[in-house]
C-alpha cells in the first residue's frame, strides 16, 4: 500500500541578498521524502507564496507545490489529515522563525512529532528515524503512522537543482481555511547596538571591578616558551583539562 | 586492361558513395543546425588556406600532407577523368603517374614519421596508413607496367580509402574534413574574425543541451568524425598535463564511439590519465556521462580553448564540452565541488562568492567614483566585475582608475546595481543562470549612454562583447589593456619609464588572447613604460592557461599536479622576477603556488607607477 | 601652573604579574613582584543567596545535561531564571538526564532531575507540566536549540500557552526576538521563553539554593515514542564540521602515523592545512580553510600550522585553539589561545606519552610563564 508523504514547503531567503529562495533546510527535507520508496509525495505550501521560490522546489525535483489560500495552521490541519507521514524543515528562513509550526501542526492532529532527523525508513505501519545529537551522537527512534518528523538541516542527502524540472513540476492554488490574516509583528527595531547581554547588577566598588576588567583583558594569546618539550605536553594537557574539553 | 582499372575505379567510388550515405545517416541522428550549402563551394579555400594555416605550424607535415593528399586528390581526379569516363588519354597516364609519385614519396615520410611517432598520435589503423597509401601510389605508378600487380595494389590502398567513411577507418578524415570545413558549426573562423562566443540555448522550446549523442547538432557529429587522433590537442590541454582525467582526443573519439555505438576498446591513443580504455561504452541515444565519458574529465576542463587553437581539422572540443555541461547542469544539477554552491549564488545574490552587491566597490568609497544615471551620457562604462571582492585584485582597480582619471577618460560606473556578467555561470552549464543575469545586465545598460564598456577582467569582457549580442546587448566593449593602449597612441595617456628593474614576462590570459586575439596591446604598454618582456615558452596564442576559466577552480578535479604550478615553471624558466598579468582569475591561480616565485603584478598597477607626475 | 613639587611615584612599587606575563601595579595593591604570582581573584569567596527566605512565586529552567554536567547555554539559561526572578521568587530547575555538578551555582534553588533511560520526550513533558502545575512558575525557561530540551520547550508551548522563541535579547521587561536581516522585534516578556545562546551573563555575584528535591511524577501513560538506542560516531569518521576536538597538521608535521596515533589517543578528529593537503599527506575533505571546511570545534589544536589568512577563516568559530610551532611570530600565535613554541614532533611524542600512559607523569596545575 503505498503511503502517503507530505512535505511543507515554505518560502526561504537569501541572508546576504534577501531574495527570495527555496529554503535550505525543506529543500533537505524534500530530498528525503523523494528518497522513500513506495510513496506519493505532495508538496504543500501555506503562505504568502513567491513564484521564484516555489518553482525553485521544482527545480529540486518537487513533483509539484500544492499552495493553500487562507490561514496558515488551520489550512494545513485540514489538507494534511489524512496524511501518513508529514516532513518539514526545522526553521523557516523569513517570517518569524520560531520553528513552531510542526509542533503546532503536531499537535492539533494529535500526532507524534520526532525531531532532529537526519534519516527516514518506512516500514510496517511505523516510521523509524534517525535522529542527529551533537559532538557526533545519533540516536534511532521509531513512531507508529501517522506522524510529523521535522528535518535536521544537516541531513546527509545531496540535493540538486536541475532547471530542466520546472516545467515537470506545476504550482496549484487550493482554497484554505479561514483568511490568511495580516497579523501585525512586534515592533521591529534595526540591531544597531550589540546585543547587551543579561547580567546581574553588581554593587562592588570600582576596585574590585577594575580588577575584574585586569582578569578578564588577560584571556587570550599565551605564548609558552619556557620549559622543555615534556613541560610543554604536560602544559597542554593541563589546559585541556583546565578547561574541561577532554575525558582523558 | 583498361577496363579493369574502370570498373575498379567505379565500384571503390560506389564503394565511397554508400559509404558516405551511410556515415550521414549517423551525422543525420543529430539535431537540425543552421548551414548553407554554398559552403561546399567555400570548402576548397578553406582547406588550402584555413586549414593549412594550422597544419603549417609543423612544415614538415605539412609539407607531407601537401604530397600525400595532393598526390591523392590529384592522382584520383586523373583517373576519373581517363578511366572513369573512359577517356584512356596516354598523357593523362603520365600525369597519374606523376601525381602517384608524389603521393609515394609523402607516404614514405609518412612512415618515416610513424617510424617513432610523439606520443600524442594514435596508433593502430593509423600505423597502417603509410603502407596502404604508399600501395595505392604504387599501384597507379605501375599502371600499364605490372597490370596485375598495379591493378591489387591500387586495389588494396583503393580499400582504404574507400572504406574508411563508411567503416569509421582512418581515411574517413577525408570525406568528413572536407564536409566539416563546408559545414562548419562556425563559419565566422573563416572570415579572419575568431569565434569564442558559445550559441545560445532556446530554453523556451526546452533545449537543454546535451545528454545522448543525437542531442548534438549534426554538423558537431561530422566534426568529430574529421578528427585525425593527431592528438595535437592532447599535447596543448593544460589538464591532460596535469594528470586531471581529461584528454581532449579520447574525449572526441569517445563522442565518436557514442554516435555509432559500441565500446573504445579500439582506442590506440593516450587515454585520459587514470581512466582504463575499453571500460566505456555508449550508443546514439544512451547518456554520454557515466557510461561513456566520466563526469570528472567532463568538469577538468578550464574551456582555454587550446586545443581548438591547435586543430587541424578545426574541431571545436570547447563546443562539445560546454553543451555537455549544459545536458548535466540543466537537466540533473550534478556538479562536482563548490559548482552548485556558486550556481546558487549566483541566483539569489548575482555574486559568485555570494557577496552583497553593495559592496561591489568599497574599494573605491575615497575614489567619488560617478555613477552611471540615464540622459547623462559618459565616454566609458567601468566594470568592475567579480574581483572587486577580491583584496589583491582592488589594487589593479584602483591603479586602472588613476589611469583613467590621468587620461582625462569621463567614466562612471553601476555602482550596487552592478551584477555578475554571468560567465562563471554559462561555463559551468547553468545557460538558465547565465541567460537570466545577462538580461537583467542588458535591461540595466538599457537606459545608460555610453561610447565603450571598459573592464579588467577578461572573461566580462568577452561575455559582453561576444556573447551578450545574440541575447540582445549590443555593446563596444574593450580590455584595460586595448583601451590604455588606444589612449596611449592617441595621446591622452602620457606615461613615462617605469622604475622596475627587475625582469618582467607577461603571461596571456586565454580569454584575452585565444579568445579574442589581443595579445599585443599588453606588450605594447610594457614597452610605451620600458619594460622588456621576455616571453616565456609558449605564449601568445599558444599560451598555457592558468588553470582558472571554465570554472575549473570550483569543481577541484584532482590531477597529479595542478596547472597553475606548470605555467609558473614557465615564468621561472625565464628568470623573471616579476609576471604581468591582464586576468584577475589568473592572478589569484598564479598568487596561489606555493615555493619561490616571481611575484605577479597586473599591468594596470605596473602603468600607474609608471605615471607621468 | 603647578607650583607644587610633582609627586613622584616609585617604579619600583610592588607588581603582580597576569597570566600572560604582563606586569602589572594595582593602586591600593600590595604585590610582591613575584612573577609566579598570578592576580588575586575578585570578589569573596562564597557567595551569598539570593533566595533568603521563603518564596512566594516560581521560575521555571529547563535544560539537559551533557554527562552530568552543564554545559554554557544550560548555565545559561538557569542564571536567566535567576537575574529575572525577584527576591521572593524561587528558581526550580528542571534537569533532563543526571547531574553531577552544582546548580547552585548558576542560580537553581530547586532541582528536579528527569532521569529517564530512553528518549521519552513525552514523559519528560508530562512531567514539566505537573512541574508548571505545582509550582505555577511565571516564566518557563529553555535553551533554543535542536536538542532535547528544546524540543520540549516547543511542545510544551505547543499546548497553547503564549512563546517567546528565538529570544537574541532578554531584559528584565522586555525581550528581542531575532528576525530576517539582522533585526529584531520587541516585546514583553511571555510565558514560556527559548532563550538563543551567549545572551546572559551566567556569572552571577549570589547563588541558589540548589536543593535537589524529590518530585513525583504520575505514571507515564503508553509512549508511541520507541527508542532503538544511541551511538557516537567515531572522532576519526566524523565529519569535520560536527567535529568537537579537531587535531589539525600542517608544514611542520613530518611523522604522519605518531600525529594520527595522537588524534585517536585525544579522541580528535583529524583535519589539516592547504599545503599538507596538497603534499598529499592528507584527503583534501580534511582540508581546513577558506577553499576547505569551516569547523567550529571547542578545541582546535594545531600542530605546525603557520596560520595563513585562509587557514584562520576556516577556525574562526573555533572556542579553544593550541598552536604548536616553533616561529613564536607565526600568525596563528595572534589567534590562538595557548601557543607553544615547540618542535611538533617532540610535542606530539610527549602528549602521546602522557595520554597512553598517565601513571608516568602527573601533570597538575602549570606554573605561569615567565614574563
Amino acid at each position: 500500500m503505498t503511503l502517503s508523504v507530505a512535505l511543507l514547503a515554505s518560502v526561504g531567503r537569501n541572508p546576504v541578498s534577501g531574495q527570495p529562495r527555496a529554503s535550505r533546510n525543506d529543500v533537505v527535507a524534500l530530498e528525503l521524502a523523494r528518497g522513500l520508496a513506495d510513496i506519493s509525495l505532495t508538496v504543500f505550501h501555506a503562505g504568502p507564496g513567491d513564484r521564484v521560490a516555489l518553482t525553485d522546489y521544482l527545480a529540486y525535483g518537487a513533483p509539484g507545490i500544492v499552495q493553500l489560500e487562507g490561514e496558515v495552521l488551520p489550512s494545513l490541519v485540514a489538507h494534511l489529515a489524512g496524511v501518513d507521514l508529514i516532513l518539514c524543515g526545522s526553521r523557516a528562513e523569513t517570517g518569524e522563525e520560531s520553528g513552531m509550526l510542526p509542533y503546532l501542526v503536531a499537535e492539533r492532529l494529535g500526532r507524534p512529532l520526532v525531531p532532529q532527523a537526519i534519516g527516514v525508513s518506512l516500514a510496517e505501519g511505523q516510521a523509524e528515524i534517525e535522529q542527529f545529537l551533537p559532538k557526533g551522537a545519533r540516536r534511532r527512534v521509531a513512531v507508529p503512522l501517522p506522524a510529523v518528523v521535522v528535518v535536521h538541516p544537516l541531513a546527509p542527502v545531496a540535493p540538486r537543482y536541475a532547471h530542466a524540472r520546472k516545467s515537470l513540476g506545476r504550482i496549484t492554488k487550493t482554497t484554505g481555511v479561514g483568511t490568511a490574516a495580516v497579523t501585525p509583528d512586534w515592533p521591529l527595531e534595526t540591531a544597531s547596538a550589540l546585543i547587551v547581554p543579561l547580567k546581574a547588577v553588581r554593587r562592588e566598588a570600582g576596585h574590585t571591578r577594575m580588577l575584574s576588567a585586569i582578569a578578564s583583558a588577560s584571556k587570550g594569546g599565551t605564548i609558552l616558551n619556557e620549559g622543555d618539550a615534556a613541560d610543554k605536553a604536560r602544559a597542554i594537557l593541563s589546559y585541556l583539562r583546565r578547561h574541561g574539553l577532554t575525558g582523558r | 586492361m583498361q577496363m579493369a582499372v574502370t570498373l575498379l575505379f567505379w565500384c571503390l567510388t560506389a564503394t565511397l558513395l554508400l559509404g558516405v550515405l551511410r556515415r550521414s545517416l549517423i551525422w543525420r541522428s543529430g539535431r537540425w543546425a543552421p548551414v548553407r550549402w554554398s559552403g561546399l563551394l567555400a570548402a576548397p579555400k578553406r582547406y588550402l588556406v584555413d586549414l593549412h594555416h594550422v597544419v603549417a605550424r609543423d612544415p614538415f607535415i605539412a609539407r607531407t600532407h601537401i604530397l600525400v593528399a595532393g598526390g591523392a586528390v590529384a592522382s584520383i581526379l586523373l583517373v576519373a577523368l581517363n578511366y572513369g569516363l573512359m577517356l584512356y588519354v596516354p598523357v593523362l597516364d603520365l600525369a597519374i603517374r606523376l601525381a602517384a609519385l608524389a603521393m609515394l614519396v609523402g607516404a614514405l615520410l609518412i612512415w618515416y614519421r610513424r617510424w617513432s611517432p610523439p606520443a600524442r598520435l594514435s596508433r593502430g589503423p593509423w600505423n597502417r596508413l603509410p603502407f596502404s597509401l604508399a600501395a595505392f601510389a604504387l599501384g597507379l605508378l605501375l599502371l600499364g607496367i605490372l597490370p596485375i600487380a598495379a591493378i591489387l595494389l591500387a586495389l588494396l590502398g583503393g580499400l582504404e580509402l574507400a572504406l574508411g567513411i563508411g567503416l569509421n577507418g582512418p581515411m574517413k578524415h577525408a570525406v568528413a574534413g572536407l564536409l566539416h570545413l563546408a559545414f562548419h558549426p562556425r563559419p565566422e573562423r573563416f572570415t579572419g574574425r575568431r569565434s569564442a562566443a558559445l550559441r545560445p540555448l532556446d530554453l523556451t522550446a526546452a533545449d537543454h543541451g546535451v545528454t545522448t549523442p543525437t542531442d548534438f547538432r549534426w554538423n558537431q557529429l561530422l566534426g568529430f568524425d574529421a578528427c585525425v587522433q593527431c592528438g595535437k590537442c592532447e599535447a596543448a590541454c593544460p589538464a591532460f598535463a596535469a594528470g586531471q582525467p581529461l584528454n581532449p582526443k579520447k574525449l572526441i573519439q569517445d563522442l565518436v564511439v557514442g554516435m555509432q555505438g559500441g565500446t573504445d576498446a579500439a582506442y590506440e591513443g593516450s587515454p585520459s590519465p587514470g581512466l582504463a580504455v575499453g571500460a566505456h561504452h555508449g550508443g546514439p541515444h544512451q547518456p554520454i556521462i557515466g557510461g561513456l565519458i566520466e563526469a570528472e574529465s567532463l568538469w577538468s576542463c578550464t574551456t582555454c580553448r587550446a586545443c581548438v587553437e591547435e586543430c587541424p581539422m578545426l574541431i571545436e572540443h570547447v563546443d562539445a564540452v560546454i553543451d555537455l555541461r549544459r545536458g548535466r547542469t540543466l537537466n540533473t544539477g550534478d556538479l562536482p565541488g563548490k559548482g552548485q554552491e556558486t550556481l546558487a549564488n549566483l541566483r539569489e545574490t548575482a555574486s559568485p562568492g555570494g557577496y552583497d552587491l553593495a559592496t561591489r566597490y568599497h574599494w573605491a568609497t575615497d575614489l567619488n567614483l560617478p555613477l552611471a544615471v540615464p540622459g547623462r551620457p559618459v565616454e566609458v562604462l567601468l566594470l568592475a566585475g567579480e574581483s572587486a571582492f577580491d583584496l589583491r585584485a582592488q589594487g589593479s582597480l584602483r591603479s586602472l582608475v588613476r589611469l583613467l582619471r590621468a587620461a582625462g577618460v569621463d567614466f562612471a560606473i553601476l555602482g550596487s546595481l552592478e551584477p555578475d556578467c554571468g560567465d562563471t555561470a554559462r561555463r559551468l552549464g547553468d545557460e538558465a543562470g547565465f541567460q537570466a543575469l545577462a538580461q537583467r545586465m542588458i535591461a540595466l545598460l538599457a537606459p545608460l549612454s555610453f561610447q565603450s564598456i571598459v573592464t579588467a577582467d577578461p572573461h566580462v569582457m568577452h561575455s559582453l562583447k561576444n556573447e551578450y549580442p545574440a541575447l540582445g546587448g549590443q555593446y563596444q566593449v574593450m580590455h584595460h589593456s586595448s583601451f590604455l593602449a588606444a589612449l596611449t597612441r592617441d595621446g591622452r595617456l602620457r606615461l613615462g619609464r617605469s622604475l622596475e628593474d627587475r625582469t618582467i614576462t607577461y603571461h596571456d590570459p586565454c580569454y584575452l588572447g585565444r579568445y579574442n586575439g589581443e595579445t599585443e596591446a599588453p606588450r605594447a604598454l610594457l614597452g610605451a613604460i620600458g619594460l622588456k618582456v621576455t616571453e616565456m615558452a609558449r605564449s601568445r596564442l599558444s599560451a598555457r592557461c592558468c588553470g582558472g576559466g571554465g570554472g575549473a577552480p570550483l569543481s577541484d578535479i584532482a590531477g597529479e599536479r595542478r596547472i597553475p604550478d606548470m605555467r609558473m615553471d614557465d615564468a621561472r624558466a625565464t628568470g623573471a622576477a616579476l609576471v604581468a598579468v591582464g586576468c584577475p582569475n589568473c592572478r589569484t591561480m598564479l598568487e596561489g603556488v606555493v615555493g619561490p616565485r616571481p611575484e605577479i603584478v597586473d599591468i594596470s598597477e605596473l602603468l600607474a607607477q609608471a605615471l607621468e607626475p | 601652573m603647578q607650583d607644587e613639587p610633582i609627586r613622584r611615584r616609585s617604579a619600583r612599587r610592588p607588581f603582580t604579574v597576569t597570566p600572560d606575563g604582563r606586569k602589572r601595579i594595582i593602586l591600593g595593591q600590595e604585590g610582591s613582584g613575584d612573577p609566579l604570582m598570578t592576580a588575586p581573584q575578585h570578589g569573596p569567596a562564597t557567595k551569598p543567596l539570593r533566595l533568603a527566605g521563603p518564596a512566594k512565586s516560581a521560575i521555571l529552567a529547563v535544560v539537559q545535561s551533557e554527562r552530568g554536567g552543564l554545559d554554557d547555554h544550560a548555565r545559561q539559561v538557569i542564571a536567566a531564571a535567576a537575574l529575572l526572578a525577584e527576591a521572593d521568587c524561587a528558581v526550580i530547575t528542571v534537569i533532563l538526564g543526571p547531574l553531577t555538578e552544582d546548580a547552585a551555582e548558576w542560580g537553581a534553588d530547586r532541582v528536579i532531575l528527569c532521569e529517564h533511560e530512553t528518549w521519552s520526550p513525552d514523559f519528560a513533558l508530562s512531567l514539566v507540566k505537573a512541574a508548571q502545575k505545582q509550582f505555577q512558575p511565571r516564566h518557563v525557561l529553555f535553551p533554543d536549540r535542536w536538542t532535547d530540551d528544546g524540543d520540549l520547550g516547543r511542545r510544551l508551548a505547543a499546548g497553547g500557552s503564549e512563546c517567546a522563541a528565538g529570544v537574541v535579547e532578554l531584559r528584565r521587561d522586555s525581550l528581542a526576538l531575532r528576525r530576517p536581516a539582522g533585526e529584531r522585534a520587541r516585546r514583553p516578556l511571555a510565558e514560556i521563553m527559548l532563550l538563543a545562546a551567549d545572551i546572559v551573563d551566567p556569572a552571577l555575584p549570589f547563588r541558589g539554593q540548589g536543593d535537589i528535591i524529590a518530585f513525583d511524577v504520575p505514571p507515564p501513560a503508553p509512549s508511541p515514542y520507541q527508542d532503538l538506542g544511541s551511538s557516537t560516531i567515531p572522532a576519526a569518521q566524523l565529519p569535520l564540521e560536527e567535529a568537537d576536538f579537531i587535531l589539525a597538521a600542517g608544514n611542520g608535521v613530518a611523522d604522519i602515523p605518531t600525529f594520527l596515533a595522537l588524534a585517536e589517543a585525544l579522541g580528535a578528529a583529524v583535519g589539516a592545512s592547504r599545503v599538507a593537503v596538497d603534499d598529499g599527506k592528507f584527503a583534501r575533505n580534511r582540508q581546513i580553510g577558506a577553499t576547505g571546511k569551516t569547523v567550529s570545534a571547542s578545541v582546535y589544536m594545531a600542530l605546525g600550522i603557520s596560520g595563513a589568512i585562509q587557514h584562520l577563516q576556516g577556525i574562526k568559530a573555533c572556542r579553544h585553539v593550541i598552536a604548536i610551532n616553533q616561529d613564536a611570530s607565526a600568525p596563528i600565535a595572534k589567534r590562538a589561545d595557548l601557543t607553544v613554541v615547540d618542535d611538533a614532533q617532540s610535542i606530539m611524542l610527549h602528549l602521546l606519552r602522557d595520554l597512553t600512559d598517565p601513571g608516568r607523569n602527573d601533570p597538575g596545575e602549570l606554573a605561569v610563564v615567565k614574563p
